[in-house]
């Protein structure tokens, strides 16, 4: 996992940051990840924990004794590297490019036909990443990202049979013939006419 | 943030974090390949998310879903957090216009069959494009004394284009049988008139109708004058059947006729309207063929103006420089496009 590329990445994004403030994000392993604070303010943990700090630290500025401009520390020990290094790659780009919203219920299977195409190739994801990225924006409260992500998921179920989800998804079927036909005609009523 | 209170201001904080309430002791960077495969094959994660990931679905993938093991049933039927319930459908397919409406007649008068029935509100007409033609008082005939006041929703389906009586005579046939419908959807069913929804539907409060060419609406709205609580409009990539300037270019004048605007007539409640690339289909007579016209942007820019209090989702054709001006006009409404 390229932690070095996400951090200049992050780095370069910080120094055109109006407001300059740096936070490092810290993952599971202890890969420190600099963001700017705008982009890290997108988390509504993050941005609760730098509340937090800041009250108590109220009688400090953002300066440490050297005059050097104090770095903040946020570990996150629920994320990993790999995810967290999407999660700054999500809050980064909707910075600039911020997310339409996606129409409920779901219009496509297609998720380029819901949203931009960044957003789109995004989530273009293995399944097991794309779970663990719902978690994170879960864990970090970043809503756009859940959205993203939980509708991504929505859309490998649209259009798509209760054995073509399971196989998706590799779900057993534990319904008896007769749960399953009980749970079809609570569902539907069909008439031939 | 799911199972959270957003408003908790107070978290501990780092390096005494709380323990992961997503996954408990098999937090997402500490789960080995296999924990990471077993929690996607058996959606063995947190209810509030997968009922984040129900939220997303239409009726027809909840249905689906629901039929692919009891933990899921479940979830969707019984977890209280779950919005996104299964309404039951009531299907109907066939071929014969007149074996239809016997067949619906048949069953609203067998008190048996209508208490069952009762559990269905939404009603869905398949393949709509192989129905015959039937007269109008033959439909009159059938439908007299039925009323299946517990039906909210109608969904008409067809792959194909119906016959252009059909088109035009089975919604205001069906309209008289359903005087609760809520919900309307048309979209792609080749159904293109609504005549008869604002007298026979007031309640209506949902109108789908995409992807529909020649659509017999009044642009005005007042083809629905009498559905006094119509919320959301969704016309996108459809054409309104149009002859005539006259109403057209009230319609878009910004300068004269300040009470007339799209929808005017139906949009006292109106929350949600989209008509992306909604055109009007002029109609030249039998030697030319029909053409499509854009809206203008007159057109979308005196609705949004005029547009009551209770919109606040907008999506059309605005070019971005207008949404930026409009926006600084209505604030409250999100313009898309």
């Amino acid at each position: 996992m390229d932690v070095e590329d996400s951090k200049e990445t992050a780095a370069s994004t910080a120094d055109t940051s109006s407001s300059g403030v740096t936070i490092q994000l810290i993952s599971k392993e202890g890969d420190k990840f600099p963001v700017p604070i705008t982009v890290s303010n997108m988390s509504e943990l993050v941005k609760s924990m730098m509340d937090d700090k800041d009250d108590d630290d109220d009688d400090d500025d953002d300066e440490d004794d050297d005059g050097k401009e104090k770095i903040t520390e946020i570990p996150l020990p629920n994320v990993k590297s790999e995810v967290l290094k999407k999660v700054i790659e999500f809050c980064e780009h909707h910075l600039a490019e911020p997310m339409t919203e996606i129409e409920k219920p779901l219009k496509s299977q297609n998720m380029a036909d819901v949203v931009q195409k960044w957003y789109a190739d995004f989530v273009d994801l293995e399944q097991v990443l794309l779970f663990e990225l719902i978690l994170a924006a879960n864990y970090m409260d970043i809503k756009p990202l859940l959205d993203l992500t939980c509708a991504t998921v929505a859309s490998m179920i649209k259009g798509k049979t209760p054995d073509e989800i399971r196989a998706t998804f590799n779900i057993t079927n534990d319904f008896s013939p007769e749960e399953e036909a009980q749970v079809r005609e609570e569902n539907k009523w069909c008439e031939e006419a | 943030m799911l199972g959270r209170n957003n408003n908790t201001k107070k978290r501990p904080p780092p390096p005494f974090l709380p323990p992961s309430i997503i996954v408990g002791d098999d937090s997402i960077a500490g789960r080995t390949r296999r924990q990471k495969r077993a929690i996607a094959s058996k959606w063995d994660i947190q209810t509030p998310i997968i009922i984040e990931i129900i939220n997303w679905l239409d009726q027809e993938s909840l249905m689906n879903l629901s039929l692919v093991s009891r933990q899921l049933h479940s979830t969707i039927a019984n977890e209280p957090g779950n919005k996104n319930k299964i309404v039951p459908v009531f299907e109907v397919s066939g071929s014969s216009t007149r074996r239809i409406f016997q067949m619906l007649r048949n069953n609203f008068l067998n008190e048996e069959i209508k208490n069952k029935l009762q559990y269905y509100p939404r009603m869905r007409l398949n393949n709509v494009h192989m129905y015959d033609e039937i007269y109008d008082h033959e439909v009159e005939q059938m439908a007299r004394d039925v009323r299946m006041d517990w039906i909210t929703s109608l969904n008409i389906y067809s792959s194909s284009s119906p016959s252009s009586r059909i088109a035009a005579t089975i919604l205001p046939s069906l309209s008289r049988i359903l005087p609760s419908l809520r919900e309307l959807d048309i979209s792609k069913s080749g159904v293109v008139n609504i005549f008869g929804i604002s007298n026979n539907c007031p309640l209506l409060e949902k109108v789908t109708a995409d992807n529909l060419v020649d659509i017999c609406f009044t642009l005005d709205g007042s083809d629905m004058r009498f559905c006094n609580n119509v919320k959301e409009i969704y016309m996108d990539h459809s054409s309104f059947n149009h002859r005539g300037n006259i109403l057209k270019d009230k319609i878009s004048d910004s300068n004269n006729h300040h009470d007339i605007f799209m929808f005017h007539y139906c949009c006292k409640a109106l929350e949600r309207v989209s008509i992306r690339n909604m055109k009007f289909r002029i109609f030249w007579g039998d030697d030319n063929d029909d053409d499509d016209e854009d809206f203008t942007q007159n057109l979308l820019i005196k609705f949004v103006r005029n547009a009551p209090p209770t919109l606040h989702w907008f999506r059309s054709d605005l070019t971005p420089d207008n949404i930026t001006m409009l926006r600084m006009e209505r604030p409250g409404i999100e313009l898309l496009n």
